[in-house]
């Protein structure tokens, strides 16, 4: 069991490689199902789901499907599995499905499943593929899900459909808000991970130097 | 023995500062500002004072925590926050809750002018941006919250009612006040400083007196709406002057369009620049039955940076032969 | 290139494992279909249910054909509730530009007797522009506002305040003569055809 590898797959698909904050990719959904919390971490939700058995089944037949045509499959793989969910949410919680509304089809060009597939899954092993997809769409679902309740508190006054206050600045609902709200997280987020990263490296850089002095005077 | 003084150039400095131009600008202002209180009370003169002293304040915190002293601070203030503030303040209607003209100065000094890197360094005019913000953000409260003026209207012979400006008024259809209504601003609803055109003409006379702005480019772009205005309107003359004279035109395209950071640089680029803000703002006034100057301005401000032809270097050849050097030099391969 | 060369090829391995995954995919989808399969029956009560806020049986009405069309617009199905109410979907016409609004009304029925309007609601319109100006509020008005001259026989008119009761949207004149119409459309029908003892 190599924990630190695990665990630096975890990380990496929450902070270091957040799809939406550092990778940027998947603006689609992330632009239009913010406006609410509960749309933000429903699709959140549904793209950890599908990225986790995408990654473990295009991982499975990594060394199958020949390098040429590896597009098409994966494209293929991922359809079969983003129809199985929408066939399920419309039968079990139309809720949700009513209010994905067309992006959930759209699931299937989400950039980021296809991008960890080809990135890590046609690499590496089962289990480290399913990780990382696990992890990386919870990063995805922590982000959208952040952005979901600033724009709804924002611009609608309330917390997951619970009304909190009148006051409401629509501009954070709409397309514009959405735009704005994006460019906002995104600089905070990148900001506060290189302060962190810059302290790490600093502390990292002074016990080396500690080393290497001590070894001087031995 | 005589004193050698280095220094980094410039080494002659002309009269004219930022600070000396903003504060032009703001004493052009003063009329249509007074208009706008007598027209519709203290009110008015609350917004615009909210939106002022909110703007200074923005961008002065926005300088204290980018770890500026504040003695440093107040020596370089050059006006521009002020006169954005006021602007912006000029362009919202008197009955707007407090805290509308607040948050739009917050947005426009912090986000457009602050986070792009200062005074010069904005993408869009501020003042617009600010005021699309709140006209996006609280919409209830923009399009119906025109109140009539104090005095009313002279010589119409009809009064429009509820509040309708009669832009939207025209534009739907309706009825319309008489020119000298609409040019001195009685019994026309509508934003703070945009009603009396007579008093925003007098400040754009003592601006082209002191040079801030070319008379050209406002007179262009008015003309041009009015022109455009009148062709969708089936080539009917008349409807000239009620175009022109309706709405936030005066008002944008003497302080707002002319702004110097979003104008293009050279005069080719003027002229297409402001013709094309002409023709949009008529198009859209057309299509959409609203007050699209802001929009308008907006759009050709973030389309700016294509006109910006430079002057060719001495020795460049012109785009066109640049173009047929390759158009050659294409074939010539393909002969091969 | 022989057969065998061929077998041995990478084009050849493509095409196979790309029709295997497809068939296997395709194969797992239909047996889910079927499973999970939702039919237009269901999917026109979920609406209705929706629609009328609780779970009715209900018959779909037959309407004649020269019925379907009158003044202010035309009918497009009736269901009749268990517990007595209609639920009518009625277009309206002379909206703006010429468009329609089409409205689900729902119809209370107290003994046989029509007793008034019970919620309003958009199905979908044509060419229309400011459908976001009808709020509950404005929706409301089509219940509350003079119930008594809904049930008397009185129409939704924008112009006449007098004789019809009045009602206007700032903002959107033509729309609302076409949601008018298409409530009104729905009451004539009411009062021609489902108010018995009139």
């Amino acid at each position: 069991m190599n924990w630190s590898k695990y665990k630096n797959i975890a990380t990496n698909g929450v902070l270091k490689n957040n799809p939406i904050f550092r990778l940027v990719l998947g603006t689609c959904p992330t632009l239009a199902l913010t406006g609410s919390a509960l749309n933000a971490f429903g699709m959140g939700l549904a793209v950890t789901f599908i990225l986790t058995l995408s990654n473990t089944f295009i991982s499975l037949l990594r060394k199958v499907i020949p390098d040429e045509v590896r597009i098409p499959a994966y494209v293929l793989i991922i359809a079969t599995l983003v129809t199985i969910i929408r066939m399920l949410l419309e039968k079990y919680i139309p809720v949700l499905f009513e209010s994905f509304g067309v992006y959930l089809p759209l699931i299937v060009v989400n950039c980021i499943i296809l991008g960890r597939a080809e990135g890590f899954a046609n690499k590496n092993p089962i289990f480290d593929s399913a990780l990382d997809g696990f992890f990386t769409g919870i990063g995805c679902t922590l982000a959208m899900g952040l952005m979901g309740i600033v724009r709804e508190f924002l611009g609608a006054g309330s917390f997951f459909g619970m009304q909190l206050m009148d006051f409401r600045i629509e501009f954070f609902t709409s397309a514009a808000g959405a735009f704005f709200v994006y460019g906002m997280f995104i600089a905070i987020f990148n900001a506060a991970y290189k302060a962190i990263e810059n302290k790490i490296n600093k502390k990292n850089f002074a016990l080396h130097l500690e080393e290497l002095s001590i070894k001087e005077n031995n | 023995m005589a004193k050698i003084i280095v220094s980094d150039s410039p080494h002659i400095k002309g009269p004219r500062t930022t600070k000396g131009i903003m504060i032009d600008v703001i004493i052009a202002l003063i009329p249509a500002f007074v208009m706008g209180c007598v027209f519709f009370g203290v009110k008015a003169l609350f917004v615009v004072a909210l939106a002022c002293v909110t703007s200074v304040l923005t961008e002065f915190v926005f300088l204290l925590i980018q770890k500026k002293k504040i003695s440093d601070i107040l020596k370089e203030f050059d006006f521009t926050s002020l006169v954005t503030g006021m602007l912006l303040g000029l362009t919202l209607s008197s009955e707007v809750p407090f805290y509308v003209p607040i948050l739009g100065s917050i947005f426009a000094i912090a986000v457009i002018k602050m986070l792009f890197g200062g005074t010069g360094k904005n993408i869009v005019n501020p003042a617009i941006a600010g005021r699309i913000f709140v006209f996006i953000a609280f919409q209830s409260v923009m399009i119906s919250g025109y109140v009539l003026p104090s005095i009313n209207a002279i010589t119409s012979s009809n009064q429009i009612l509820g509040g309708a400006t009669p832009l939207t008024s025209m534009l739907n259809g309706g009825p319309n006040l008489s020119n000298l209504d609409l040019f001195l601003g009685t019994g026309v609803a509508g934003c703070i400083g945009e009603t009396s055109k007579a008093a925003l003409l007098l400040g754009a006379i003592y601006l082209v007196i002191k040079r801030v702005i070319n008379w050209k480019w406002p007179i262009l772009y008015i003309v041009t709406t009015g022109i455009m205005a009148v062709i969708l309107d089936k080539f009917n003359l008349s409807a000239f002057l009620p175009s022109i004279l309706s709405g936030g035109l005066f008002l944008g395209a003497i302080y707002m369009a002319t702004d110097y950071v979003t104008t293009p640089s050279t005069d080719k680029g003027c002229y297409i620049y402001f013709t094309a803000l002409g023709i949009l703002t008529a198009v859209l006034r057309y299509a959409t039955k609203i007050e699209v100057v802001s929009f308008a301005i907006l759009l050709m401000n973030l389309v700016m940076p294509l006109l910006n032809f430079r002057p060719r270097a001495f020795g460049e050849i012109s785009s066109w032969q640049k173009f047929k050097q390759k158009l050659s030099h294409w074939q010539s391969r393909r002969a091969k | 290139m022989t057969f065998k060369e061929f077998l041995k090829s990478k084009t050849f391995k493509c095409i196979i494992v790309l029709t295997t995954i497809a068939l296997v995919c395709g194969g797992l989808l239909a047996i889910l279909n079927d499973v999970l399969y939702i039919s237009e029956e269901e999917k026109t009560q979920k609406a209705i249910k929706k629609i009328y806020g609780k779970d009715m049986e209900y018959t779909v009405v037959q309407i004649d054909e020269q019925d379907k069309t009158n003044k202010y617009g035309q009918i497009e199905a009736i269901y009749a509730f268990k517990d007595g109410n209609y639920l009518i979907q009625a277009t309206g016409i002379d909206g703006y530009q010429s468009g329609t609004i089409t409205a689900w009304v729902v119809a209370e029925f107290k003994d046989g007797k029509f007793n008034g309007l019970n919620s309003v609601s958009e199905a979908s319109n044509e060419k229309q522009t400011l459908m976001s100006k009808f709020n509950k509020d404005f929706v409301n008005v089509y219940v509350n506002k003079d119930r008594e001259g809904v049930i008397n026989g009185k129409y939704f008119n924008l112009y006449d305040s007098d004789k019809e009761i009045g009602n206007i949207s700032s903002g959107a004149t033509k729309s609302t003569n076409a949601y008018n119409n298409a409530v009104n459309c729905a009451l004539y029908y009411i009062r021609e055809k489902l108010d018995g003892g009139k």
